[in-house]
Formats: structure tokens, sequence, C-alpha cells
């Protein structure tokens, strides 16, 4: 909970990265579905805790604010504007690839991909205490599809394509040696 | 107080010079120490067990890694010619995977440590695989590439283990769990591999001359520190600031993969339309994600 | 920094573009502030500054098919939300104002004075109250905490900006300021429960 608090933190400052961003998105989409269940309740802490950051961003930085709205009337705005937004259609970009937007394909791929993004604490006492990238299996939504993904969780074609890339990279990278460098070229 | 900051500047310097000599070390003894040991690399998900047997003799790296997890394969390595030798033919899909960990024969040290993008510190001893290491800390000045903690043996300069690391994230860990370095071998006169094997040439052969024509696109922004990696085949351009490399691969027509962003470890791999053609490039490279990203979206293609 | 913010725009909105909803949470939450001060800078009725804010989210998911991504997000949101005011205006004959707000204006220029006249003195209390506990929380913190929060919000300084002032590394920056953020927010917590 603090490590993906300390990624919304970041994530207002831009200095969040891409992974980390489809950590929290990830977070958050669970945060939003357990609030629409009557069972979990409300607890947005999460986006309770971006409104925190934001709200204390307008007041440092003598950003205009609305009196009397608190952090409360802004998450309450906030789900207000995600309900509307529910309701619309997909807004999906024309431009992007029409096989993609095949419902075949589009099933075949929500299908198949499941994506890993893991973090596993590794408790490395001999250095400072650091987070190891690992193994832990999340389902993938259909609406994730294309987004980062470990390298595995591909289909066996696009990984047969993108391995022959990587031990090329791997080949070139790892076994060259100095007087291959280039010194100057453009 | 002046002479408490010149003395703490002069140990700073002092100690990134001690870190630079080790990593001249390290980069000859990667290449001219025998040694033969067990190493794991984790990369992301992937964890391998490889054995490892190399030998330095007249000028000539010869190393013979056997996987010892998973699908049984043995790479022989003679330089840079690379063969992977799969001993259970029948045993359906190939990886050709090759697990020479970082670095390797391409470290390149007067890359690494003359220019300014990483700085470099001395952390002490420590202990790994039963033998004495020394701790080197390098870390990117800026946000555009990753940072590396290094183990050295402290009597030979061989790489024992090394963190990949993105702030407090470790992508990457190599790690020897056993080593014996110095001892004679003779690589040359065993039988490298003493069963009949199904076998793919990772390398194109060196005998045979290649074409190289006019490449028909470039990549018209890098981190700085990034120098090309001559190769001589046209549909790929090669970068390497000496620890990180990058890759970039062109193909004419469309192929099957869409555009996307994927890893393994450190290793960004993206794949984007060469705008304004039908072609479409791959960057691969140890980066973080939005600075391949960069890279690819300055691609971009050469009328002549 | 500017890139990189653009950047995290453009993968955001790419996904709303792939069909991910969800991804255009995050560019609410990101901007629901800004662009409530900058319709507040419009109209005065609370209910119509949130009601204007919530379809100019609404006139941006729409519209994002077809922004081509020349200008920055929150460029094109600000223009898009500008209207959608306006539009509020026109509808209620009333005459919008004659020159636009210029987009540093519409996020840092101090607008009390035009909301004033329509706020009950609890409002006023309570933001008067908020920005207290903020300012005493800040005060209390450790020097460290302090330096790296007031260097990003007063001064709107990067993380590698000041992880060179503080001369430590960019993780340590990024932890400081997570750690002030949280100890803000838990004196905000405390406030609302008394």
């Amino acid at each position: 909970m603090v490590k993906i608090k300390e990624t919304i933190s970041a994530f207002i400052d831009e200095e969040a990265n891409e992974v980390e961003t489809h950590r929290f998105l990830r977070a958050m989409k669970q945060e939003v579905k357990d609030r629409d269940d009557p069972d979990i309740g409300e607890q947005s802490s999460l986006i309770r805790s971006l409104l925190n950051f934001m709200s204390i961003r307008t007041v440092l930085s003598k950003q205009p604010q609305l009196k009397g709205m608190s952090v409360a009337d802004h998450e309450m705005l906030f789900h207000r504007i995600r309900a509307a937004i529910e309701k619309e259609s997909v807004a999906q970009d024309l431009s992007s690839g029409a096989s993609l937007r095949s419902p075949a394909v589009g099933l075949a791929i929500a299908a198949s991909l499941v994506v890993i993004v893991t973090f596993v604490i590794f408790n490395l006492s001999k250095t400072e205490s650091m987070e190891v990238v690992g193994s832990d299996s999340v389902n993938q939504t259909s609406g994730d599809r294309e987004v980062e993904t470990e390298l595995r969780d591909l289909d066996i074609e696009r990984q047969r394509h993108l391995r022959e890339y990587l031990n090329e990279h791997d080949r070139i990278m790892r076994t060259k040696r100095t007087s291959q460098f280039v010194t100057n070229e453009k | 107080m002046r002479c408490l900051v010149a003395f703490f500047c002069f140990s700073v310097s002092l100690c990134a010079a001690d870190a630079v000599e080790w990593l001249d070390n390290m980069g000859a003894a990667l290449r001219e120490q025998n040694y033969v040991g067990t190493f794991t690399y984790m990369r992301g998900s992937l964890l391998e067990t490889v054995r490892v047997e190399h030998q330095f003799h007249n000028g000539q790296e010869l190393e013979r890694l056997t996987n010892l997890n998973g699908e049984p394969r043995i790479v022989i390595r003679r330089d840079n010619d690379i063969v992977c030798h799969h001993l259970n033919p029948k045993g359906g899909s190939f990886n050709h995977n090759i697990s020479l960990g970082p670095f390797s024969a391409a470290f390149n040290e007067n890359l690494a440590t003359n220019h300014k993008q990483y700085l470099f510190s001395m952390h002490g001893k420590d202990r790994i695989a039963g033998r004495t290491a020394i701790k080197i800390k390098i870390i990117p000045r800026f946000g555009d590439r990753f940072g590396y903690r290094l183990w050295l043996d402290e009597e030979t300069g061989l790489l024992l283990q090394s963190q990949l690391f993105k702030r407090n994230q470790i992508l990457e860990v190599f790690q020897f769990s056993s080593i014996e370095i110095g001892q004679a071998l003779d690589l040359e006169n065993s039988s490298l591999v003493k069963k009949k094997t199904v076998f793919h040439r990772l390398t194109a052969d060196p005998h045979l001359n290649q074409q190289v024509g006019n490449p028909a696109w470039r990549v018209s922004w890098l981190p700085t520190g990034f120098k090309p990696v001559r190769v001589q085949q046209a549909n790929q351009l090669h970068f390497s600031d000496g620890l990180a490399g990058l890759s970039i691969f062109f193909e004419r027509k469309r192929s099957t993969l869409p555009e996307m962003t994927t890893y393994l470890g450190a290793t960004a791999v993206i794949t984007r339309r060469l705008n304004g053609t039908q072609g479409q490039i791959t960057v691969v490279g140890e980066v973080p994600i939005n600075i391949a990203r960069k890279i690819a979206e300055s691609v971009e293609r050469i009328a002549y | 920094m500017s890139g990189q913010k653009e950047s995290v725009d453009k993968q955001l909105v790419d996904r709303v573009r792939r069909g991910d909803k969800s991804a255009f949470d995050l560019l609410i939450l990101k901007y629901q502030h800004k662009i409530i001060s900058l319709v507040g800078r419009y109209l005065r009725d609370q209910n119509d500054i949130q009601d204007v804010t919530q379809d100019a989210f609404i006139r941006a998911y729409r519209a994002l098919p077809n922004f081509r991504g020349d200008s920055a997000f929150y460029t094109w949101l600000y223009r898009i939300a500008i209207n959608t005011a306006k539009n509020h205006l026109v509808s209620r004959s009333r005459r919008p104002p004659n020159t636009d707000i210029d987009i540093d204006d519409g996020e840092f220029q101090d607008n009390s004075a035009v909301l004033r006249d329509n706020e009950s003195p609890q409002d006023i209390l309570a933001t008067s109250q908020t920005e207290e506990v903020i300012f005493r929380a800040i005060e209390n913190l450790p020097e460290e905490l302090k330096v790296a929060v007031t260097l990003r919000e007063f001064d709107g300084l990067s993380y590698e900006e000041i992880a060179v002032i503080m001369d430590c590394p960019v993780g340590t920056v990024r932890s400081r300021i997570f750690r002030a953020r949280e100890a803000i927010e838990k004196r905000i917590a405390l406030m609302d429960n008394e």
C-alpha cells in the first residue's frame, strides 16, 4: 500500500515510470470495482490520497481553489464524472489498426494475454533494501491489450518474433570486441 | 571547513579513480581469465542457471555454457561465433537463448568510464561464492539509463555478482554460486559436445561476406554517450554506452507484430510503424521504457 | 521535464483510445483541480462550476479520437473547458468575458476576489483551516522532508534538480517528497475527523 502511494506521489510529479503507472492504474481499477461492490463498500483510499496530494499542491503552489470545496467534494465529483463517462460509448481511436478492432482478434488477444507485472520484495541484507521484478500473474482485461507486458506473456508467435531480436541484441552487445565500437559515425 | 571540503572532494575523486581501475581489470578479466563455475542470471521472470567453462588461449576465447535448467542445451562460443546445441532434438520447440550474463566480452571499459553519464564509487568488500569481492556502484547522473552494482573478485577483477537497478528496483541479477579461477583448461582438445545434437548457429558464418546496402532509415535521437557498434547489416543498428546496449531492427514490410511495448527484466522492446512507409522498427535495449520510446519515435526514413 | 509530462499523458490517452476507459480516470484525477480553478474564473455558482467541469471532461472524452497529439493533453483539455464554460454562460443568457484567460493565469492567478461574493462564511473558514493545517504540517516536518517538498511544490523543481541541490540520490528525493505528503495528508485527515 505504501509502495503504491509512493507511486501516486511520483505520478502527480510526472516521475512515475510507465510500469508504475500501469500498476497504479490496475490498483485503482480494483479500488473502483470494490467501491461499486455493495459487499465491500466505500474504501477509496488511493483516489482519496491522490486528491489529497493534489489539494496540497493547490494550496502550496497558490493555485486558485474553489472555496469550500473539500477533498470529499472533489472525490464525489470525480465519481460523478466517472459514472457519466462510464455511460459513454468507448472512445476508440479510428486510426488504430483495423485488425485489432476485429472482434475475433480482440477476443483472441484478450484470451491469450496474461500480464505478469510483479514485484517480489527481496530482503537484500547485504545491500540496501530493494525491490526485484519477479513473477506474479494478474489477469489482463481486454482494455489492457497492447500495454507493456513481460515478454513471456505474449503469444508464442510474437514471443518467437521478438526473441529473435532479443537474441541478436544480446549476441551483438555481449560478444563484440572493443575494436568494433565506431568512434565517429552518424 | 575548506580543508574538510577539499579532503572530501579528494576522497571522492580517489574513490572514483579506484573504481575505474577496477573496471579496467574487470574488462580484461572477463576475456582473459580461465574459470569454471555456475552462475544464475535473473532477468525479469526469466531465471537461468548455467555452468560456464571459460578459457583464454593464444588470444582466443573459448567458452562452453551448459544450461542446467529446462531444455538441455549447450552453447559454444569462440570469440564472437556462437553455436547453440540442443541435446534433446525431439524435445519440441528450440529456444536459442544465450545466457552470457551481463557485459561479457563486450564490456568496453574505456567507453564506460570515460563519458560523463555515470558516477562511480567503491563500497568496501563482500563475500561472493566463497571469494572476497570488491563492491562498486555505478549510478547514472540522469534518469535516462539504469544503474549497476558490481562485485568483482579481489584477486582477479572477474565479475562475481551484478545487479542492474532503477531507483530502488532491481531489474536483473547475475551471480556466481560457485567458481574456480585460474586453473588450466583444455577445452580445445576435449569433445565440447559429447552426443549428437541439433545445432543452430547464432552468428552469421564469419567466413561469409555479407552485402551491406545503404541504410533506408536513421535514428535522430539517442541518449548522450551511446556510440554505434559496427555490424554489417543494413537492417539493424546497434549502440552502446559501454554498459547498456541498444539495438534497432528494421523490417521493410509490416510484420505480424502490432505496435507494442514489452520488456524482459531491464530490456525494453518496442515495436513501431515507421511513419510514411510500410516499414516497421523494433527497439531493444537496457534503457527505461520512456527512453526506448523516444528513440523509437526518432527513427525516420532516409530519402536518397 | 515537460517532455516526460507529455509522455505520461500521451500514454494514458493512447490507452483510452485503445478502449481502456479507466486510463481516463487518471486524467480526470490529475486535472480535476486545475479545471475547477479555470472554470471558477468564469462562473460563480459552485454547482455550476462542478457541472461544467463534468461536462468539459465528458466532451474531452468524446472528442478524444480526434485528439491528434499536436499539443499537450492539458492544453487541449483547457481549451475544451473554456469553451464549455463560455457555452454555459451563453445558454444562461449571460455574456462571456471579452478576453480569454491565459493558460497560466487559469492556473496561478488568485481568483479569490471573483469568488468571494458567493461564498458562505463557513466555506471561507473551511478553506483557510485547510490551508492552515497544511502550512502547519509543513512547519512540523523534519528538515529534509520540508526542503524536498518545498522545492517541489513552491519552486516546481524536478526530482533530478532537487537531488542535485540536496546532494542525494533521486530515489531519496522521491521518498522524502512522498513521506512529506503522507505526513500532511494525515494532518488533513485528523482535521476532517475533528
